[in-house]
């Protein structure tokens, strides 16, 4: 599958156009990106409120 | 002005890469081991943490464990590319370049290191932190290329994770890691070397020096009978040591003489196709028997929990 770049055409380039393919995959990725980044925010919080959680109902003497 | 209209090919391949690429720069099979010794490892400690502690430390042992794999294949994507067995593999297969894959590694390493210093302790970090660098520089960039020893000093990587997994649960380390290490350790070179009684020619042509190839298969033969014979009693180390019950000791103990049965296999029959058998049947069951004992382990260690 190629990249396709066109120049100039009536005086307005249009840069490097994906196929469907390549867009497909690329939305994927973003996908994969953000599903994985919310996760990882959810982990840290979860595991925040557990140690705090701990420490709160045995606060240290 | 005249119209300019050309193509471009993208620099990896044919087509961007999708998430399934990445995620097999993970290595996935040997991701799933390690977080079942790891979890064995956690399981150990006399006082595991809160269940999602524990959860989180083994999603980051495992991310690690990821790491190590991409950045292995970032490193190797040349040998990758001529053996049977690994030349679909994304990189050698052109689907993604060399450099994705080393910068996903390293975010990779770096995030799983410090999501388990914050979620378990810094010592479990740091042995992770050494177990990625013990398989990305020790084993991958330098003894597999240069030792047919690769697999017996390399295999401390992979004998790593419960280790990494108790101290994550304990901020220690003690006998009953040490002994799962010891384990997987000895466990390694029968497993990778009956493999590579069968593969040696892929080996070969990937100029890997494996102990087949500069060795000879005789004394690879020798050296899988050894190794199995000393896996047998340190196997049953859990029991003998009081930390496992007398299921696993016979468990250990059946499954121990059953390994030196086909390590023996291995070693009497030398030529043709029954050769080839008795090399595939000790590599198979090698699975399943480091499988059997971790999996006693962590049912055991998880009754015992739930009691």
């Amino acid at each position: 599958m190629e990249t396709k770049r066109e120049g100039r055409d009536s005086g307005e380039a249009k840069g490097v156009v994906l196929s469907e393919e390549q867009l497909k995959r690329r939305r994927l990725r973003n996908y994969a990106i953000g599903l994985a980044v919310v996760l990882f925010m959810a982990l840290i919080y979860a595991v925040t409120i557990i140690r705090l959680g701990g420490g709160a109902s045995h606060p240290p003497s | 002005m005249s119209d300019v209209s050309f193509t471009v090919e993208t620099q990896c391949g044919e087509l961007l890469a999708s998430p399934r690429d990445y995620f097999a720069l993970l290595k996935p099979r040997v991701m799933s081991l390690v977080i079942f010794t790891a979890l064995a490892g956690l399981l150990l400690a006399p006082e595991p943490p809160h269940p999602f502690l524990c959860f989180a430390s083994l999603l980051a042992i495992a991310v690690g464990a990821g790491a190590s794999g991409a950045l292995n294949m970032w490193f190797e994507s040349d040998i990758d590319a001529k053996m049977t067995r690994t030349k679909r593999r994304p990189i050698p297969a052109g689907r993604l370049e060399r450099d994705e894959a080393l910068a996903f590694g390293l975010i990779l390493a770096t995030l799983s290191v410090a999501t388990l210093g914050l979620v378990a302790n810094w010592l479990a970090a740091a042995l992770l932190a050494f177990t990625i660098f013990f398989y990305v520089i020790i084993y991958t960039m330098w003894l597999k290329r240069s030792t047919p020893m690769n697999i017996v000093i390399g295999g401390a990587a992979g004998a790593l994770p419960p280790v990494v997994g108790f101290a994550a649960a304990t901020g220690e380390v003690t006998l009953p890691s040490l002994v799962l290490f010891a384990i997987i350790f000895i466990w390694t070179p029968p497993h990778f070397w009956a493999l590579a009684l069968v593969k040696s020619d892929d080996y070969a042509r990937a100029g890997v020096p494996m102990l087949p190839n500069v060795a000879g298969c005789d004394r690879t033969r020798l050296e899988i009978l050894i190794y199995s014979l000393l896996l047998a009693p340190i196997g049953a180390l859990p029991y003998l040591l009081g930390f496992a019950s007398d299921v696993y000791g016979a468990a250990a103990a059946l499954s121990g003489l059953a390994f030196g049965w086909l390590a023996f296999e291995v070693y009497r029959r030398r030529d043709g196709a029954v050769a080839t058998a008795a090399a595939w049947r000790l590599f198979g069951f090698s699975i399943l028997y480091l499988f059997l004992l971790f999996l006693i382990l962590v049912i055991e260690r998880a009754a015992q929990l739930a009691a």
